[in-house]
């Protein structure tokens, strides 16, 4: 009973994702091919041109977010791991508070980001407003990840450096951080794969112009953006929705593919060989 | 270059490391109690005895490697060159640049073979590549590694055997020209051969550095030390019950249970 029940779903899940697939192939793959969907703007609300303004403002947003989120979340992840004791009472509060940020559903971050930047940092429907939001998104779960990575350097490398005399801060320079880098990078990809999904963040925070940007604090389309758009308001506009999809899911999974990549070569060949 | 490594003499000149009072608790459990002893310089002191009496824990007082376990107290004195090294105000990232250690199990940092030794260099301020390179050779020459690695000093240092693991990392340490090194059983995860290697490398560097060694074979204190010490756990925690030079220790001990242990009949 229960083998066939979990075939079932085995299946459906198969067939869901077959359609899936499916349509959005079928569909998008000849809309991509066109010559102007990566040069050309969207016309007629999104119902024919192309996609480049807002590839460029998907770009800008993670980019942004990125940019803010690594060091900052460096930053905390070297403070937690290693120059907090395993027992403070400070850096178990800052865990957990990161552990409930990690759960909080995005949309919630979106009014936050729409309150904060947008409204009391006078930012506007921007570009700038939206990556920050990302920022704060993506930032708990990268924190934890690259804490995490540090973690799993044991601590006889910790002692075999300072006992030849190196500084805390030189020890996490010349070991700690080369050691940990395969799991910043993987915690860094995933927080690309995460924000560049985002939609309901953005909404409210970078907004929905599909003009091509200016500058960070001109309002700018993000690709989910774009495909929700495309499907729950212009009536038509689902081939374009496809093909947009298309276009972030393989973005997406070249964004995945790469991070094995780099996480088996790293792991086999290790930081070090020089 | 290899004639280098004989003119090293110990830098020591004349001043013991004075212990006073020392004692060592890990919470509210004491690992060893009221140890004092003058270890000399430029010897090789042994320090022998069953596992658990706390021998790891006195070797980690010495550069301020307990400072590193949570809930480890020690109080006492430990004198190097008359400064006590267990005040507050001592620079130990000085201290540990001056005391060098190896530990019971080989750490070589997964970089390469000469990465190894060359970035603790360049970190202490060795800035010329070329000397580093030179003294990168002079190490692994005087630990018997140069003519094991000197192809392949560009492969991974975890590659490496684990006798040939352990040189490294004592090749690492006396790069930086210590004044003491602490070797804690440095051959108990060995080989008989490589730890025989290593053997025959620490009564090779009697004259160059104060070591202190950690061991708990018997032979192996009889063979490469001056002076032994013996701990023993007594009443529930570490204290020292013999002391003195290796012979006079291993032929004629005082204590009852020196000679019980020393016999074979105990420990
Ligand atoms: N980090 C630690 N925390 C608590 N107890 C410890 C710790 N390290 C050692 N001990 C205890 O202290 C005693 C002495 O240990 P140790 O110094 O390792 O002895 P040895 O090196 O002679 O075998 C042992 O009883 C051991 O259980
Ligand atoms: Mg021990």
């Amino acid at each position: 009973m229960l083998g066939f029940i979990s075939w079932t779903a085995s299946l459906a899940t198969f067939f869901i994702l077959g359609i899936l697939l499916f349509d959005m192939v079928s569909d998008g793959f000849r809309i991509m091919m066109s010559v102007d969907f990566f040069t050309n703007g969207p016309e007629k609300a999104g119902r024919a041109g192309g996609i480049a303004p807002i590839l460029v403002s998907t770009m800008l947003v993670v980019g942004i977010a990125i940019a803010v989120s690594i060091p900052i979340g460096l930053a905390t992840a070297l403070l937690l791991s290693e120059f907090t004791r395993r027992d403070s009472q400070f850096a178990f509060f800052v865990r957990k508070s990161l552990d409930i940020l990690a759960g909080v559903p995005s949309i919630v971050f979106g009014l936050f980001g729409n309150a904060f930047f947008c409204v009391y940092l006078g930012m506007g429907f921007s570009i700038l407003s939206g990556g920050l939001t990302l920022a704060c998104m993506v930032l708990p779960i990268l924190i934890r990840t690259t804490e995490e990575s540090f973690r799993a350097v044991p601590n006889e490398f910790r002692h075999g450096i300072a006992a030849l005399g190196f500084t805390k801060t030189a020890s996490v320079f010349h070991l700690l951080m080369p050691m940990a880098i395969p799991g910043l990078v993987v915690g860094t990809i995933l927080g690309v794969g995460r924000a560049t999904a985002e939609t309901a963040a953005l909404i409210f925070t970078s907004g929905y112009v599909d003009r091509m940007p200016e500058s960070v604090l001109d309002s700018g389309r993000t690709l989910s953006v774009h495909i929700y758009d495309l499907a729950m308001n212009i009536p038509g506009g689902d081939r374009m929705a496809y093909a947009t999809s298309l276009c972030l899911v393989l973005i997406l999974l070249s964004m995945s593919f790469l991070t094995n990549i780099i996480a088996k070569s790293v792991l086999q060949r290790g930081i070090y060989t020089s | 270059m290899n004639d280098n490594c004989t003119e090293n003499v110990c830098v020591m000149n004349g001043d013991p490391i004075i212990v006073k009072d020392l004692s060592l608790r890990y919470h509210n459990r004491v690992a060893f109690k009221d140890v004092s002893i003058n270890l000399s310089p430029c010897t090789v002191t042994a320090l022998i005895g069953p596992s658990g009496c706390g021998k790891t824990s006195f070797l980690n007082c010495i550069n301020r490697m307990t400072d590193f376990v949570d809930g480890c107290q020690v109080r006492g004195q430990i004198r190097v060159h008359g400064e006590n090294i267990l005040s507050k105000q001592t620079d130990v990232v000085k201290l540990r640049r001056k005391i060098g250690m190896i530990f019971q199990k080989p750490n070589p940092f997964p970089l390469s073979i000469d990465r190894n030794i060359s970035m603790p260099l360049r970190y202490h301020g060795i800035k010329d590549a070329k000397q580093r390179q030179e003294i990168v050779e002079k190490s692994l020459n005087e630990v018997g590694l140069w003519d094991e690695v000197k192809d392949r000093l560009h492969t991974q240092a975890t590659s490496l055997s684990g006798g040939q693991q352990q040189r490294l990392c004592i090749a690492r340490a006396i790069a930086l020209e210590p004044e003491i090194l602490l070797m804690d059983e440095p051959c108990s995860a060995l080989d008989p051969q490589s730890s025989a290697t290593i053997e025959s490398l620490i009564g090779a560097m009697r004259k160059k550095f104060t070591l202190i060694v950690v061991t708990h074979n018997l032979a192996q204190a009889k063979r490469v030390s001056d002076k032994t010490v013996i701990f023993w756990n007594y009443e529930g925690f570490g204290q020292i019950v013999e002391d003195g030079p290796t012979d006079q220790v291993f032929f004629k001990p005082s204590n009852k249970t020196a000679q019980a242990y020393i016999g074979g009949h105990l420990g």
